[in-house]
């Protein structure tokens, strides 16, 4: 019995070492191992993940994580919205189910399903990819922007502004766009005001006669196949994405791009609230971020580089519109969208 | 209390006392259990639908009672045009759908041509493609902008404009009925194979002639099953989704599951106004189940197999038998090899790849292993195929059992009963999915997370397909048969074991084999319901195709898929003709015997 008692005491003093020492000896490397929320996450129980992220990216993302701080992770994924109805019905029934979550529509969660935060890696981001009440912080950049097919059309016949495609004729039927590109158009009208937008993006449609289709990374796949010469507008790390994969698809920029953001956040009902905060600091981590960038994630941090590189300095010479729309405002510019794109 | 009156007393309570003895012998309990288990499982969702879509839709949920849903969905003239697009596709896709099917099985049930079991494990392995990928495949071959036979008939003929556009009515209802023939053929197979040919041959000795045998004793002998086919067919139809997202919305071609997925992924989800659309769909369900009743009331006519033996024998085509065989392997090429081979070939390829054309890139095997050294791939074939066994036994069981109720125990309730069991087609999966997950988080069942909650779904998803099966089997048995055995003491349990079990195999055999491929690549519900540790293959599927997969690799992930399913039902095929020949043995005997 005493035995026993000694190999486990024995056994706890290695462990706490193994999980201690290194968080301790890695603080300087790892400026978001926060070393008083670490002690207190380890005493909870495994992190639970909900994530729109592939486990291709996201599954060896929390392995850095779980080796650094010790804490095993479940990670559940899932497309935007479906996480959003889960969470939706999990919190009704207040069931305390995961802990962070990682996605584009955070800001379109009820604001009592997330909690507020401050996390420490925050300093390091872009003012705009934080919530002004601090419920997700930009863990990637989602910019929006045109694409095109590099073998069905050159370089030099870009148009360089939405008015130039009102010449284009002969891309009818050839350009293409996906049906919740709300933020695009809400960045179009801001840009533009109402009366230009409105009769400029009548004009595209008449004169284009886009294609309205449903997924960004199938159009992004599709505009890379040739099905479609002219992405209108799409997810720039998604046409990015096809390119790195050897497609021959490109990006260029015209005024405006919108701006959104991968988001993460944590549960206000999060089962082990400390894991959660330490995790989400890692998520907006130099490290997380560098990771991400590998599979062609734009950063939200200046400190890290870019993938294919200078891809954001492209972007931002352009008007930036960072736009993030309430639930509310998501359905009247959905309907706006309907009217313009596919009126009934 | 007059004497009198303390005599009738006792007299009820004499009749209660009996009803209520009879009502828990073992047998009717069996029975009340399935019904109960069966009605649970689709009150559940369908409870979930009624409220969601009868109340307002807020952040966390339904709010207050309110009518908004429904405004929001049926106020527009748009609402119109949906339900005429739906209408054509569903039923197009069901014309088409049989007529390909009932060829097949025509064919391989009751001629002689060679290649039947060739073409019987081709249908099999065409509904093994997952939906989304066909529908993908058929783009590849097909779009006139990449489509590579379009390509190649352009370069053959010379021709300025691609001859065939899949983005258009015909292409949805091609590109859907050749990923669901299969289902046809494996419906109407069993009920051609036990038809009664003595019928025929009466009339084809009495003069008539085999056109004349077709129409008006071969087809009158067939309609339950025919019916039960095109109407499991034009739900299907109506309820599908895959081919609607991939080519309907990009040719402009709205139908009420698009509107239905497009209101359940807005951010926030929109589950009210998707279940007030559903409830269109649950309507035509219901309407189509009491139509489908009318026209098979008189059960007795159609069954084929009677107390007095049959002996299924096959038209011989003579010189027609190669022939029919080659035509009949062409309408495979175009409707399976086509997809099949387009996506095998893309499998090796990153980016498009189009056959006899060429690619740019070198072919590879690297989307296999990436597909293969997936994080969660392995793990997710496990559970997918053990839950696709677990949840084909249960619905055949449970669908055999209420299937026997509505037609044998309560003939003239049974189609409410069909209806119950057959409601679940009309639901959208997603909406099953959320009212699933809602209705056991407040429950005390702990099955949140587990594999469980997922063959709670996928039993409820599927007791449509188990019904509409095992109904149209049933039917064509005649209950002289029970009725023989009852009279001569056996009990309801040999009745099923030994009576009905043995002349329905075929029919169970194939239902249990499409619930399992359903099941396995079950993807509406699974999303809501997967938890650490229960991924399955559908939502694997859905992962590559919207976050990070190239096409290569999501035509792999499809080839793989099929592979086991192939093995699997090779294996089954194996088993049900050892079933087959077993029954023919037992039928040869039973003339002798008589």
């Amino acid at each position: 019995m005493l035995n026993n008692v000694c190999r486990l005491g024995a056994f706890g003093a290695v462990a706490l070492s193994l999980g201690l020492a290194p968080a301790a000896g890695q603080e300087a490397k790892r400026p978001w191992l926060d070393p008083t929320l670490l002690a207190a996450a380890q005493k909870e129980g495994p992190l639970v993940v909900y994530s729109s992220m592939n486990e291709q990216e996201g599954l060896p993302l929390f392995k850095i994580f779980t080796a650094a701080t010790g804490i095993k992770v479940d990670y559940v994924r899932g497309s935007d919205t479906q996480l959003m109805g889960r969470t939706a019905i999990e919190f009704r029934t207040k069931l305390k189910a995961w802990d962070i979550i990682q996605t584009t529509t955070i800001n379109k969660m009820p604001p009592p399903m997330v909690a507020q935060i401050d996390l420490s890696e925050g300093k390091a981001l872009n003012a705009d990819a934080i919530a002004p009440d601090r419920r997700w912080y930009g863990m990637y950049a989602n910019y929006n922007g045109p694409a095109y097919n590099t073998k069905l059309v050159k370089p030099e016949e870009l148009p360089k502004t939405y008015e130039e495609f009102l010449t284009k004729k002969q891309w009818a039927k050839r350009v293409a766009i996906d049906g919740t590109d709300n933020e695009w158009l809400k960045a179009m009208f801001v840009h533009f005001g109402e009366q230009r937008a409105t009769e400029l993006i009548k004009g595209i449609v008449a004169t284009l006669n886009p294609v309205v289709t449903d997924g960004h990374l199938a159009l992004a796949r599709a505009t890379g196949a040739g099905e479609y010469a002219i992405s209108l507008n799409n997810y720039v790390n998604l046409s990015m994405n096809v390119k790195l994969a050897g497609g021959p698809i490109d990006v260029w920029a015209m005024d405006p791009v919108a701006l959104m953001f991968g988001q993460v956040g944590v549960s206000a009902l999060a089962p082990n609230p400390n894991a959660a905060k330490l995790a989400a600091n890692f998520m907006i981590s130099q490290e997380a971020q560098q990771f991400i960038a590998k599979f062609g994630r734009l950063p939200t941090r200046s400190d890290v580089a870019d993938n294919p590189p200078g891809t954001v300095a492209m972007l931002q010479q352009k008007k930036v519109i960072p736009v993030l729309l309430t639930p509310e405002e998501e359905k009247v510019w959905q309907r706006r969208f309907q009217e313009l794109f596919r009126p009934r | 209390m007059s004497v009198a009156q303390a005599g009738m007393e006792s007299r009820g309570r004499g009749v209660l006392a009996r009803a209520l003895a009879a009502l828990i012998r073992p047998r009717n309990l069996a029975l009340i259990a399935c019904v109960l288990v069966a009605g649970w499982l689709v009150f559940v969702p369908l409870a979930a639908l009624f409220y969601t879509a009868f109340t307002e839709d807020t952040g966390f949920g339904p709010g207050p009672a309110s009518l908004s849903n429904f405004i929001q969905a049926y106020s527009d003239w748009h609402i119109v045009r949906l339900f005429g697009n739906s209408l054509i596709f569903a039923a197009g896709t069901a014309v088409l759908t049989l007529l390909m099917g009932g060829v097949v099985a025509f064919v391989v049930e009751r001629t002689d041509a060679p290649l039947g079991p060739l073409f019987h494990s081709l249908a099999l392995l065409s509904f093994a493609i997952p939906g989304l990928l066909t529908a993908m495949a058929w783009i590849f071959v097909l779009s006139p902008n990449i489509g590579w036979v379009n390509a190649l008939m352009k370069d053959w003929f010379g021709l300025s404009e691609a001859p065939f556009s899949i983005y258009s009515m015909q292409g949805m209802i091609w590109a859907l009925a050749s990923h669901y023939f299969p289902l046809a053929y494996l419906a109407l197979g069993p009920a051609l194979r036990v038809l009664d040919v003595r019928l025929e041959e009466a009339a084809l000795v009495s003069g008539a002639r085999y056109w004349q045998v077709m129409p008006k004793i071969t087809l009158p002998l067939l309609r339950p099953a025919l019916l039960s086919t095109a109407l499991l067919l034009f739900m299907l139809g109506m309820s599908s989704y895959e081919v609607p997202r991939l080519i309907g919305r990009p040719a402009r071609i709205d139908v009420f599951t698009t509107e239905i997925q497009a209101a359940t992924q807005s951010a926030p989800p929109e589950f009210g106004l998707s279940s007030a659309l559903g409830m269109t769909l649950l309507l035509i369900c219901i309407v189509a189940v009491f139509f489908y009743r009318r026209a098979t009331r008189n059960a007795e006519a159609f069954a084929t197999i009677t107390g007095k033996g049959y002996t299924p024998s096959r038209i011989k085509l003579r010189k027609w038998r190669w022939p029919v065989a080659i035509g009949l392997l062409f309408m495979f090429f175009l409707a399976l090899g086509l997809p099949l081979l387009t996506l095998v070939w893309q499998s090796f390829f990153r980016n498009l790849a189009q056959p006899f054309i060429g690619s740019s890139s070198p072919a590879t095997l690297e989307n296999y292993e990436f597909i293969l050294h997936y994080p969660v791939f392995l793990n997710a074939v496990k559970t997918s195929v053990s839950l696709a066994a677990m949840s084909a036994t249960i619905v055949v069981g449970l669908t055999f059992v209420m299937a026997w109720i509505a037609l044998r125990a309560a003939p003239k309730s049974g189609w409410l009963l069909d209806s119950i069991a057959f409601t679940p087609i009309a639901m959208p999966h997603v909406i099953v999915g959320a009212a699933i997950l809602f209705a056991y988080l407040m429950l005390p069942i702990p099955v949140y997370n587990t594999i469980w909650i997922l063959l709670i779904a996928y039993v409820t998803l599927y007791l449509p397909y188990g019904m509409r099966f095992i109904s149209g089997g049933l039917t064509q048995i005649h209950k002289e048969l029970e009725e023989v055995a009852e009279v001569s003491g056996a009990r309801m349990r040999q009745i099923f074991l030994m009576i009905l079990m043995p002349l329905l195999a075929p029919v169970l055999l194939a239902a249990w084999i499409y619930v399992f491929v359903l099941a396995v690549r079950e993807l509406g519900a699974s999303v809501f319901l997967v938890g650490p540790g229960t991924h399955v293959l559908g939502t694997i599927s859905l992962t590559m195709w919207e976050e990070g997969g190239s096409y290569g690799a999501v035509s792999a992930l499809g080839v793989i898929q099929i592979i086991p399913l192939i093995m699997i039902v090779a294996g089954l095929r194996w088993l049900e003709l050892r079933v087959q020949r077993r029954s023919e043995a037992a039928s040869a005997k039973a003339p002798a015997a008589g």
